[in-house]
């Protein structure tokens, strides 16, 4: 478990990739990783598919940059940037939330195995999951499940 | 016949990012701005970015902005396509092809807040208010997306 100060509040693409390494050169059954912000909020990072998370890391290593962004020259930089601004412009989220949505959203389609969690009021941890269903020649729709 | 028409429509998507069905020579984007700003990108930075804008041989179609981590609440730098913004998607593309997508990085970033606020009356379509939002700012940097990373 480590604590946020500042920045986002969920994890971020450096403790991502990190928990999927670590996980890669170990197998050490570490698959959690847990996140607390200045506020309070809690997050988790989970692999819930290991061969996956290790492919994602090989696919994905070199994508980012410390202190933990994606860089925008990117296939998975590009994606990350285009659904978090298209989330604030036609889903009006706050900065904050499309962030932490665009997020949990990349590790669906870039089939991480890792899954995004979040502490909801009774304590108990739930998946993010952020779809975006496509329309041609109409806006996307945009779904934010947080699973049971 | 069909083979014919079916392979000049794809190299058409790939060059271009538009699809049209005539029969002239395609227009290369990604070549063109390879050679014209990548290659040259020294000319553009130091430069407001509406010297780059009239030097494309075709319009913008859509953006977005881009906001890291380490910067809450500034827009950095944005990215551009030629064109429309939902089907300006690599993830519609056959494999092996590709999207052109010019990232440009401001000398300053911008207040993330003045950017929403345009972008949500034109949802990430490239208009009249972004040429005239986003024409006077600086070029820091001018970098070209590469879909095999």
């Amino acid at each position: 478990m480590h604590i946020h100060i500042g920045g986002h509040p969920e994890p971020s693409v450096n403790d991502i990739i990190q928990l999927a390494n670590v996980n890669a050169i170990t197998n050490s059954g570490y698959t959690t990783e847990f996140v607390v912000n200045e506020n309070g909020e809690k997050y988790a990072i989970v692999i819930i598919d290991a061969g996956k998370a290790v492919n994602f890391y090989n696919a994905y290593k070199n994508s980012y940059a410390a202190p933990g962004v994606w860089y925008t020259d990117t296939k998975i930089g590009r994606k990350f940037y285009d659904i978090k601004n298209l989330l604030m412009l036609r889903d009006h989220q706050s900065e904050l939330n499309a962030h932490m949505l665009a997020q949990a959203y990349i590790l669906k389609e870039f089939k991480s195995g890792i899954s995004l969690l979040q502490q909801q009021p009774d304590g108990t941890f739930h998946e993010v999951h952020q779809q975006v269903i496509k329309h041609r020649n109409s806006d996307p729709t945009f779904i934010t499940t947080i699973c049971p | 016949m069909k083979n014919i028409s079916a392979l000049a429509f794809t190299f058409e998507i790939k060059s271009n990012g538009i699809a049209n069905f005539n029969t002239k020579p395609p227009f290369d984007t990604l070549q063109w701005v390879q050679n014209n700003i990548i290659s040259n990108k020294q000319n553009f930075i130091g430069g407001n970015f509406t010297a780059l804008l009239n030097t494309l041989p075709i319009p913008l179609k859509s953006y977005y902005t881009i906001s890291p981590e380490n910067t809450i609440n500034s827009c950095t730098a944005i990215g551009v396509s030629f064109l429309p913004s939902f089907e300006a998607d690599p993830d519609n593309y056959p494999p092996g092809m590709f999207l052109v997508t010019l990232i440009i990085v401001w000398q300053t970033p911008i207040p993330l807040s003045e950017c929403v606020e345009i972008g949500k009356i034109t949802k990430g379509n490239w208009t009249g208010s972004e040429n005239q939002f986003y024409g006077n700012r600086i070029i820091a940097d001018i970098l070209l997306v590469d879909f095999t990373r």
